[in-house]
């Protein structure tokens, strides 16, 4: 860590060659009250004309009602001068070694060296620019706050400010141990979160090393280290609200710069059936809603296997009258029904995928060339049957419903279709049980991801597949830490 | 012995695992050997009496920490029970490979069994607890709604008929003694302990019941070819033509998830007694970031 040092010219040129190259690098030498100075910012990053305006005018004004013993005055008493005698707004903790000023300069300072001190000073003159506060597109809601955080850290931190006014919210922000020194920010709330938990998370993002941090979702490597894992007990919003009601509950949130998507954790299962508009409507309303969703993800995995299963293994269980149609469906294709379902799958995971990363302006012809070529060609030229591309995009009509399973369920899918194909009636209990331990398997700080209701004592939670009445539920407010195995 | 935190099941959990062997035990013992009566009556007693040893056994296994692996006696007791529960594994795999065979003609549990075992090799006892509440749900799902489709077939007459009146006319009705009952203080911990003397119960409620429903549907069916199958058999909703299989798969997976149970047992009283994994599970703690 290299200190500054007394000499301006020396400070200067260290700065110049690590930032010399740089397009956006200003530093100005002028001169406060006779002795030499530098303003220092990296362009973009700082406002210029603010700082103009703001800061030298006022070292101006000062500059005419004080007088120095010696021409020119000393550096450290123009800096002490600046610092402690002026109305000057600079930031309270002095800058002393080149990486401080590089750390300040990354975050939109501006510094102030001046010639015969060893320390700077820095100024708060941010001009970032950020993407604005929308709504996230991945998180629809009806009723509740529009907002969604943004890309800067500084602003979703004060997003949650804004929400949380108590002082039991804590937002610790450090630099990640990355080649970019990304910044992220740890938040709880002090008087709900377990705090052996919290500080167990701290150390862990502290000696986290990962390459690049461009997201929150980097830390779970090391927060949840596992060689194979279907479900992960982690949830991520993009919605100041959700992650305030999240924090309110005790959980923990790790928001990283330049990413709007804020990690939870520890997660239920079961969150990822719940929404803000649950608790605006009525308890009936969002029970049935959350039972929808709970049939609709259950269908999304098991749907296409106890098809082939029952279709090829236990034609018995499938009524007559619809065996006779599948049946008669199936003499024309060339394919076995498992392939054949098998290849609708892929296919429609391609199409998803293509729709997700092309550029929006060909999103309409990829659309309606996966349109033709499913629904009408293949079917055309009876390469695949109708049950079969019926049974498979309801499947992942369904899997819509609940995003934040979309990849263990995409896996699943096709783990139970292959199953059910090879191994039949065995093979499906088999990979039941297998999605089951997947399941049970997983907790994060000791919160199981399926919450405890032994059965048959308390089969349904307050707030689970079905809920109870908002007023009800509030007289008991949830923690997760009520939740740990 | 003071058990670990999550090594211990609860006693849903072994009910589930009783239960699902009682089935097995039900769906292939000849149909109508002993009348709902003696099954209720005489089980009844021999329940009781199985409760008294297996609290009686279980309050010297406390006293004498014969699950602790430590000593000579304890290291007996272990290698007992794990040649019992391995024998209760090769029992309950049998079964399961008899149904795949006979009502689904595969043998894919060869293949598949081994797979199941992997997955659920390094889970904890809690997480097998855990996925018993699903298996539960499905089972008393599948249960109601077999009885939903035989309730019109019952006729409270075949228990009165006249060849249902000897208590004693085959003697006293079989009574299945698993390891579970006596291993509790292995499985279980602080008050599961005591209530999980009541275990016998779970299976007198299904041998009986099976029985009692029976009776209600069939009358006393007494052939040689009959089993308990045909009460599954019975069961019909009009337009499909097979749902015993349906049960049967439900069956299949509870039995599934015994047999990892089973497994786990066997390794758990493996590492007691032979007393080499304790560092190897510290590893695994110990590499677990922010997950425990």
């Amino acid at each position: 860590m290299q200190q500054l040092t007394t000499k301006l010219s020396e400070n200067l040129a260290a700065l110049n060659t690590m930032f010399g190259a740089s397009a956006d690098y200003y530093a100005k030498q002028i001169s406060i009250c006779g002795c030499p100075a530098a303003i220092i910012l990296l362009d973009g990053m700082a406002s210029l004309s603010s700082l103009w305006t703001l800061l030298l005018d006022a070292v101006n004004r000062e500059d005419q009602v004080t007088n120095f013993e010696q021409d020119p005055a000393p550096g450290q008493k123009v800096y002490d001068h600046l610092m402690h005698h002026s109305d000057l707004p600079a930031e309270s903790t002095p800058v002393r070694t080149l990486d401080d000023i590089v750390m300040r300069l990354t975050a939109g300072f501006a510094i102030l060296l001046l010639d015969g001190c060893e320390q700077g000073m820095a100024f708060s003159v941010q001009n970032l620019k950020f993407r604005a506060i929308g709504e996230p597109s991945g998180e629809g809601n009806l009723r509740g706050s529009r907002e969604g955080f943004s890309d800067l850290l500084r602003i979703n931190l004060s997003l949650l400010r804004r929400l949380i006014r108590n002082d039991g919210l804590v937002m610790e922000v450090a630099q990640a141990n990355t080649a970019m020194k990304t910044e992220y920010a740890l938040c709880y709330q002090r008087d709900k979160a377990d705090a052996q938990m919290v500080s167990r998370v701290r150390s862990i993002l502290q000696s986290a090393k990962p390459e690049v941090l461009l997201d929150s979702s980097y830390f779970v490597p090391w927060l949840l280290p596992v060689r194979y894992r279907l479900f992960t007990p982690v949830s991520y919003t993009e919605r100041p609200a959700v992650a305030a009601a999240k924090l309110c509950e005790g959980k923990i949130l790790i928001l990283v710069n330049g990413s709007p998507s804020a990690l939870v954790l520890p997660a239920l299962f079961a969150e990822n059936f719940e929404c803000l508009d649950d608790y605006a409507t009525t308890a009936f309303f969002s029970s049935f809603i959350r039972v929808l969703k709970y049939v609709s993800f259950y269908l999304t995995i098991f749907l296409p296997g106890i098809f082939v299963c029952l279709a090829v293994y236990l034609p018995e269980l499938i009524p007559p009258q619809l065996l006779s149609k599948i049946a008669a469906a199936e003499q024309g294709t060339p394919l076995p029904l498992f392939a054949e379902m098998v290849m609708v799958i892929l296919i429609l995971e391609l199409i998803r995928e293509a729709g997700l990363r092309m550029p929006q302006s060909l999103g309409h012809s990829v659309s309606l060339v996966a349109a033709l070529i499913i629904g009408d060609a293949a079917i055309a030229a009876g390469l695949m049957s109708t049950p079969v591309i019926l049974t498979a995009c309801i499947t992942s009509v369904a899997l819509f419903i609940t995003p934040s399973l979309y990849e263990p369920a995409t896996l699943l899918r096709l783990m139970v279709v292959t199953a059910a194909g090879l191994a039949g009636p065995v093979g499906l209990a088999g990979v039941f049980l297998i999605f089951l331990f997947s399941l049970s398997d997983v907790s994060a700080m000791g919160v199981p991801y399926l919450a405890q209701h032994p059965f048959p004592h308390k089969p349904l939670a307050d707030d689970g597949v079905i809920r109870r009445d908002y007023r009800r539920m509030s007289r008991q407010p949830f923690n997760i830490w009520q939740r740990r195995g | 012995m003071q058990q670990e935190k999550g090594s211990t099941f609860s006693l849903s959990a072994l009910g589930l695992g009783l239960v699902t062997a009682s089935l097995a035990e039900q769906f292939y013992s000849p149909a109508g050997e002993w009348t709902a009566r003696s099954t209720l009556l005489l089980g009844f007693l021999s329940t009781s009496g199985l409760v008294i040893a297996a609290g009686l056994f279980c309050a010297l296994a406390e006293k004498f920490d014969l699950f602790s692996g430590r000593d000579f006696l304890s290291k007996l007791a272990g290698c007992g029970f794990f040649v019992w529960f391995a024998i209760e594994m090769g029992r309950t795999i049998a079964v399961a490979q008899m149904v795949c065979r006979d009502h689904f003609g595969s043998n894919a549990l060869i293949a598949v069994l081994p797979v199941l075992l992997l997955a659920s090799w390094k889970m904890q006892a809690d997480a097998l607890d855990r996925s018993a509440r699903a298996i539960w749900w499905l089972l008393a799902a599948g249960i109601l709604a077999c009885l939903a489709g035989i309730w019109n077939q019952m006729y409270w007459q075949h228990l009165f008929s006249a060849d249902c009146f000897s208590l004693w006319e085959n003697g006293w009705p079989s009574v299945r003694l698993y390891p579970e009952y006596f291993a509790l203080p292995l499985l279980c911990r602080g008050r599961n302990i005591h209530r999980g003397v009541l275990l016998p119960c779970w299976s007198y409620v299904v041998q009986a019941g099976y029985a009692f429903v029976m009776q209600l549907v069939l009358g006393r069916a007494i052939h040689p070819d009959y089993t308990g199958l045909e009460l599954l058999r019975a069961w019909t909703l009009g337009y499909f033509s097979r749902l015993d299989a349906l049960l049967l798969l439900l069956w299949l997976a509870a039995a599934l998830w015994r047999i990892c149970l089973l497994a786990y047992i066997l390794r758990t009283l493996w590492q007691r007694n032979i007393g080499m994994q304790k560092s190897t599970w510290i590893r695994n703690q110990n590499n677990k970031g922010a997950q425990t």
